[in-house]
């Protein structure tokens, strides 16, 4: 497959990623991050529409203050990164393309439903689990963390537990 | 010693460049490893490609063990190190509806902004529905409040819990780790290829 | 298989290895200076007189007061409940256990404030905590507790009513009524001595 050859050995990647795990938390003493930007994007939203509705709100005052805007948030640069990244290394390797890759057996239409369905659970689920594959789980395995564990474990077996009945959406 | 943030060493206003940087290298790494194509990372859950399987395990493993022995050198006070807290109950459940939203989006957050990145038009629909889904936790906020705030163990490690030393712990990790590669390239060798 | 994996897993494996054989750095498990300079200023540490009383009366259990003055001090008179550890046992075994209880909140104490202050600052720096010091110490205890002082008729409201809690637990204390206290208190008569330049009611 020619295709694959383009993509880094998996390990490699693995090790280069692992790596920069432990820089950033040697540097910052907390891992990686990806869904914590697309709460600071809510936060800001709600706080720009209803103002009022979000200070009174348990969930968003959280993470308002008056001292700083949401979006001055260390995620929400790290997030700004890895768009920046990932286009650096898709330009490179000549792979940016406006596309909506999906299996040959569903429309554009269907695949782009569930795309949209998925985000929509990965953003509740987020919240519950207070991170993500990166934050959660990642980040959370590096540290030994048992909520990274438990994290790992439930978004993968779910997903395994469920593959069967999605397999026309992928093979 | 590190780290370097929490200790003072470097000032906190470097916070915002440092985290500029890391999304880059992470974003590079994560393109370049192939997450940027949802077909590709569902590939796990069906056996023909298990990229998702390996870089997560190498990373997570190579971090672990990186970690511990900085802090045996001496470079790293692992007790100002973030161990994210555990609420068994909501952590539990957000991964069952994240698995969920894996197997139907075919992404995870940090891979969907990669994807969004380079074009893939159904990795933006995943990132903007995602916006979608914290929306709706944060208005319900009050009626889940208890169970999110359920089931806390405070910031405890997997070998403190289990009652083993780290070392032994690691090693068991790292064998896992080993053979679950080993197996995945038996069965990956096993299923007809996808093209994709 | 590939021969490189097999180097790698080889490593890999190694490295875990070596991580049962070392043990972290023991220095890496202090309170940083900083931090613990930050604690001791905000004064957060302290509990005075009358809440440790408070709290005894009520019959908080959470309560360990830590006897941190030499054995032959501590033996002539300590307060109820107490555990006598002197400042060069601080770090013994039989300390630890007596300091890692859980659920507890130590409460160091001495004559005045300098022991408890050290014994404080050692517990805190071998990584203990939930730990306070008794402001004032005995003699502060003995002042404002044991033999309060009416206050002058010229003070607010306040003092009064402090004077009137004060008068109870010294009851409380002294397991009698205030014409008893003198040969209650007898063995405390060469704490009280110490304490002859007092200060204003309320504060020591």
């Amino acid at each position: 497959m020619d295709k694959s050859k383009k993509y880094w050995n998996p390990y490699f990647g693995g090790v280069m990623l692992g790596l920069l795990l432990l820089a950033t938390i040697y540097v910052t003493g907390r891992g990686l991050g990806a869904s914590g930007a697309a709460k600071s994007t809510v936060v800001t939203v709600v706080d720009a529409v209803a103002p009022i509705h979000a200070e009174n709100s348990a969930y968003y005052s959280k993470f308002l203050s008056d001292d700083k805007h949401p979006m001055n948030e260390w995620l929400v640069f790290e997030v700004i990164g890895i768009l920046a990244g990932a286009f650096l290394s898709g330009a490179l390797s000549g792979r940016l393309k406006f596309v909506v890759e999906h299996s040959p057996k569903i429309t554009t239409k269907s695949r782009l439903i569930m795309a949209a369905l998925g985000g929509l659970a990965f953003g509740l689920g987020s919240q519950f689990a207070r991170g993500c594959t990166s934050g959660a789980a990642l980040s959370g395995m590096a540290t030994l963390s048992l909520a990274g564990f438990i994290a790992m474990m439930s978004i993968f077996g779910t997903a395994y537990a469920f593959a069967y009945l999605f397999r026309k959406f992928w093979i | 010693m590190g780290p370097l943030i929490p200790s003072n060493i470097l000032d906190p206003s470097w916070n915002n460049v440092i985290a500029l940087i890391v999304g880059i290298a992470f974003g590079f790494i994560l393109e370049s490893s192939g997450f940027s194509s949802s077909r590709k990372l569902a590939g796990v859950f069906y056996g023909y490609d298990f990229v998702v399987l390996k870089v997560f395990f190498t990373a997570a493993i190579t971090a672990a063990v990186g970690l511990y022995y900085f802090e045996y050198v001496g470079w790293i006070n692992m007790s100002l190190v973030y161990i994210n807290p555990t609420y068994v109950a909501s952590t539990i459940v957000g991964g069952m509806i994240m698995g969920l939203g894996f197997i139907m989006g075919g992404y995870c957050p940090g891979t969907s902004y990669c994807a969004a990145a380079i074009g893939k038009i159904d990795a933006i629909v995943f990132s903007t529905a995602m916006l979608v889904g914290i929306l709706i936790f944060s208005e319900f906020y009050p009626l889940l409040e208890s169970f999110y705030n359920s089931g806390f163990l405070g910031n405890v490690t997997v070998y403190e819990v289990l009652g083993l030393p780290v070392g032994w712990f690691m090693i068991i990790l790292i064998v896992v780790a080993l053979g679950a590669f080993y197996v995945t390239s038996l069965i990956q060798d096993k299923i007809k290829e996808v093209d994709y | 298989m590939n021969k490189t994996y097999v180097i790698l897993a080889l490593v890999l494996v190694l490295l875990g290895i070596g991580l049962i054989f070392l043990k972290a750095n023991p220095n890496n498990t202090e309170i940083p200076p900083d931090k613990l300079l930050n604690e001791l200023n905000d004064n957060t540490h302290y509990i005075s007189t009358d809440d440790l009383a408070q709290r005894i009366i009520e019959g908080d259990p959470s309560v360990q007061l830590i006897d941190v003055r030499t054995a032959k001090d501590a033996a002539g008179f300590m307060l109820p409940g107490a555990i006598n550890v002197p400042m060069g046992d601080l770090l013994t075994e039989e300390s630890k256990a007596v300091l890692t209880q859980d659920g507890k909140d130590f409460i160091f104490y001495c004559n005045g404030d300098i022991l408890a202050n050290q014994a404080w600052i050692i517990s805190r720096r071998a990584g203990l905590a939930r730990l306070h010091v008794l402001k004032g110490g005995l003699n502060c205890w003995v002042e404002t507790i044991l033999q309060p002082k009416p206050p002058a008729p010229t003070e607010p409201q306040e003092a009064f009513d402090l004077y009137q809690a004060r008068l109870g637990a010294s009851q409380f204390f002294t397991g009698a009524t205030i014409e008893v206290k003198k040969s209650e208190t007898k063995e405390n008569v060469d704490l009280t001595k110490k304490t002859k330049t007092r200060k204003v009611e309320g504060g020591c």
